[in-house]
């Protein structure tokens, strides 16, 4: 049973790092708590103080719904993942298989420089900032989808020549071409730009919330800084973050799980046989 | 093996003959490189046919046109007596790296060629059963490529060509990057092979004791991508990879193809 | 073919000054066609909408930029001024996540404990919003640039870090092993494998790490201080004024393109040129 899913394959956190893990954030926490004995806890909350806070903005205490702003951002994220993914990737493969291809470099690099913010102000003085979705979404996605094609790009380019000489002398057709070798080897590549646009979407939307729109996390956060409250300030960007932070790893973990037929390099398990 | 059926009824219907091939690459920098120059090859069916030639002459490039993933300028091939494209040669191609697909297992990359074809469903399994039988891998169906070793990936590389029932094989240097060890156990069993299944092989390689040892028939190209020399080699199998005539007849032939590259060199 | 026949001095002509003065082409073409593409496109678009308060053409904007280089605003400073603060901030910032990051990146590398009790912090630290850094740094350390080079370095080591600790990672084991065999000290070691082999790296990182700390660096100054390029683009950004927002851009990505590409670019190509 060589190779099935999941039988060689080293899933999630390795559980010889527990203890560090756990020792650096008991760490972590007792160095915060020390600190926030010397501020006020506007400032910088006491973990107990932060805990009490972070509670009250979760269940709806707080003078913001956080079911109401959270959940905002959370369409805005997906629906500008969706266009990222799907710009990014068209756009990734053409460069890729294009001609023209080096003429698209300088272009894309010229983008890639281009900050959020300057989007997010463009955007703004065009549409103004009352749109729900489509300034924080066209910002976000303006602002992403040149990584994610760079890439795309990178994994097109990346396919083997010499896999595409056997498909030629043994027949296949495109599609099959496609199917079993333009796809599989794309695929590392899409999960890899899946989890990168994930992330650069949750930072960039909220950017974009803090000067496109009247709700949402990015929205709420700016509104304590303007009251000054480096507490409530936390207290509205832990929940998220843990969350995109679970999401992340989760999607790498499905990432590692279908790609079985790569040998684990760490896994002392995966011996190679001998013919 | 359908096809063999067809191909004993005489023993020269289904040779190859290959008239005044010419191949000329234009580089990058507009410079013309000439790597097949006017040759003429004769394969007889069920023949071991080995083209030997230092790296960077036209070896892969013959293979690769009978293949027909490279267009020829100029030539003729013959096939059972009529004039063929290369492109409907009934070959099956073992590169020198298995150039497998590492995503999918050693059943799935047998399959894959075996796609395009007017098969059924049981048809192919049978096959696949079949080929993977041949090579000594039946336990492996299940396995992903990068899980086994080199030889062990070379072999799913020559049942995936079987797959196709070729009447010719088309080797490219397929044990070169194997550890000598590996690539003798191979070599006997691609000769067990070449004797149960009665297929024609073209065989590629710069190792002149692996062409001495395997092949009926040896042909030399040079790096201007002529053919210079021809030899039949004609010790009694099995052989012994370190049979002393074996030796003598390498020594032979090693000494032609240094005579011969000392006149090129002097032009 | 035909060159063989000629003299030696036309063989190293047309062989090595020929290959070279295409590849200047090509990288000119590749350059100048592009942009100018782009930049008719822009225009198009502009003339088509024929209004600069929404959209200037390029050639408003470009007339922009050249006249908030040259001349003063009310506090005396040009765009020039602005574009220097912002730089200055920005590799003073790098400068310092670097050394963070080849310190505990290499300390990642090679002491085991440090590895281990970091590895899973690294992609949280990823995941903070560069956003809420500055904001909360701005909170605690007001409205200066102590706070803005603070918001910096937490937002970007964690990124510095990992690509430090790989490179680290890399380094060749059976080089390591060839210099054991030979009883190379750890002097000699360092000297001859680490440090060779880290600089590349090292260098390679910190053009990763700038081209993160520019953006922050502007966000940064967007929201708490009163000069850099993100302090310009507030600001007009809240007189409605489109035309010098996109001038302090052009400005903006005009620099940066420059440095990555004429400067850091090529050095690094220079140091990775063993690789090929």
């Amino acid at each position: 049973m060589y190779g099935y899913l999941g039988k060689r394959v080293n899933v999630g956190y390795d559980s010889r790092l527990y203890q560090p893990t756990l020792y650096t954030l008991i760490a972590f926490l007792g160095l915060w708590q020390l600190l926030s004995l010397f501020f006020s806890p506007r400032d910088l909350p006491g973990l107990v103080h932060l805990a009490e806070i972070t509670y009250s903005v979760v269940s709806g205490a707080d003078q913001f719904s956080f079911v109401e702003h959270a959940w905002i951002t959370t369409q805005r994220i997906l629906v500008s993942f969706v266009f990222i993914m799907v710009i990014g990737t068209v756009l990734g493969i053409t460069m890729g298989v294009s001609k023209y291809k080096e003429f698209l470099t300088v272009p894309v690099m010229i983008f890639l420089t281009f900050p959020a913010v300057v989007w997010a102000f463009i955007l703004v003085m065009w549409f103004g900032a009352l749109t729900t979705y489509f300034v924080v979404v066209t910002v976000t996605v303006l602002a992403v989808t040149p990584y994610v094609a760079v890439n795309i790009w990178k994994g097109a380019e990346s396919i083997d020549d010499d896999l595409l000489e056997m498909a030629h002398s043994f027949d296949l057709s495109t599609t099959a071409i496609w199917r079993h070798i333009f796809v599989p080897a794309l695929m590392p590549f899409l999960y890899s730009s899946g989890r990168l646009a994930f992330a650069l979407a949750w930072k960039l939307s909220l950017v974009a919330e803090i000067f496109g729109s009247s709700v949402g996390i990015g929205f709420v956060v700016h509104y304590y800084f303007g009251a000054v409250r480096a507490d409530m300030i936390i207290a509205w960007s832990i929940p998220m973050m843990l969350a995109m932070f679970g999401i992340e790893r989760a999607l790498k973990i499905v990432e590692k799980r279908s790609f079985a037929w790569r040998p684990e390099v760490d896994d002392v398990h995966s011996e190679v046989k001998t013919a | 093996m359908v096809n063999r059926t067809i191909a004993s009824e005489g023993d020269d219907l289904m040779s190859i003959h290959v008239t005044n091939l010419s191949k000329t690459f234009t580089e990058d920098e507009g410079e013309e490189l000439v790597v097949l120059d006017d040759i003429d090859v004769t394969v007889g069916d069920g023949e071991f046919y080995t083209v030997m030639g230092p790296s960077g002459c036209g070896k892969s490039t013959l293979l690769n046109i009978l293949a027909g993933t490279i267009p020829m300028d100029r030539g003729e091939i013959e096939y059972a007596g009529s004039p063929i494209s290369p492109t409907d040669l009934p070959v099956g191609y073992v590169f020198q790296e298995p150039r497998l697909l590492n995503w999918r297992t050693v059943g799935e990359n047998v399959d894959l060629v075996l796609r395009e074809r007017d098969l059924s469903k049981s048809q192919r399994e049978e096959r696949i059963v079949d080929v993977l039988e041949m090579v000594g891998l039946h336990d492996e169906r299940e396995s992903y490529p990068l899980r086994l070793s080199g030889g062990m990936r070379q072999r799913v590389g020559i049942a995936r060509a079987l797959a196709v029932d070729p009447s010719i094989l088309l080797m490219d240097e397929p044990f070169s990057s194997l550890d000598e060890l590996t690539a003798r156990n191979l070599r006997d069993d691609l000769l067990d092979l070449w004797k149960s299944t009665e297929k024609t092989i073209i065989f590629v390689t710069h190792d002149i004791s692996e062409a001495v040892y395997l092949s009926e028939s040896v042909t030399f190209l040079d790096t201007r991508g002529r053919i210079f020399h021809q030899s039949e080699i004609e010790h009694d199998r099995p052989r012994e990879p370190d049979d002393p005539a074996l030796l003598e007849t390498e020594a032979a032939l090693m000494k032609t193809f240094f005579d011969h590259m000392a006149t090129i060199q002097s032009v | 073919m035909a060159l063989k026949n000629e003299s030696l001095g036309g063989v190293i002509r047309d062989d090595v000054v020929e290959p070279v003065l295409r590849r200047v082409r090509e990288n000119l073409l590749q350059t100048v066609l592009p942009i100018t593409v782009l930049l008719v496109i822009w225009g198009g678009v502009a003339s088509y909408i024929s209004d600069p308060g929404t959209l200037p053409g390029p050639l408003i904007t470009f007339e922009q930029t050249y006249y908030l280089t040259f001349t003063e605003d009310p506090y005396g400073l040009t765009a020039l001024d602005h574009v220097r603060v912002t730089f200055v901030r920005a590799i003073v910032a790098s400068v310092l996540v670097l050394l963070l990051s080849v310190v505990f990146g290499i300390l990642m590398a090679v002491v085991k404990p440090v590895g281990d009790s970091l590895v899973n912090f690294l992609p949280l630290g990823m995941t903070v919003p560069a956003v809420v850094i500055i904001l909360l740094s701005l909170v605690w350390f007001g409205f200066h640039e102590s706070g803005l080079i603070f918001a910096v370095i937490v937002a970007a080591t964690p990124f510095g870090v990992i690509n430090m600790w790989q490179g680290a990672r890399d380094v060749n084991i059976g080089l390591l092993e060839m210099a054991h065999s030979f009883d190379a000290s750890n002097r000699m070691i360092w000297r001859h494998i680490y440090i060779p082999h880290l600089l590349p790296y090292l260098f390679g990182s910190y053009r990763y790490i700038l081209g993160m700390v520019w953006k922050v660096t502007v966000l940064g100054e967007v929201f708490g201080l009163s000069d850099g390029l993100g302090a310009m683009l507030r600001t007009h950004f809240q007189f409605g004024n489109i035309e010098i927002v996109l001038g302090y851009l052009m400005l903006f990505v005009g620099i940066v393109l420059i440095i990555e590409y004429v400067f850091l670019k090529p050095l690094e190509d220079h140091l990775f040129r063993w690789r090929t």
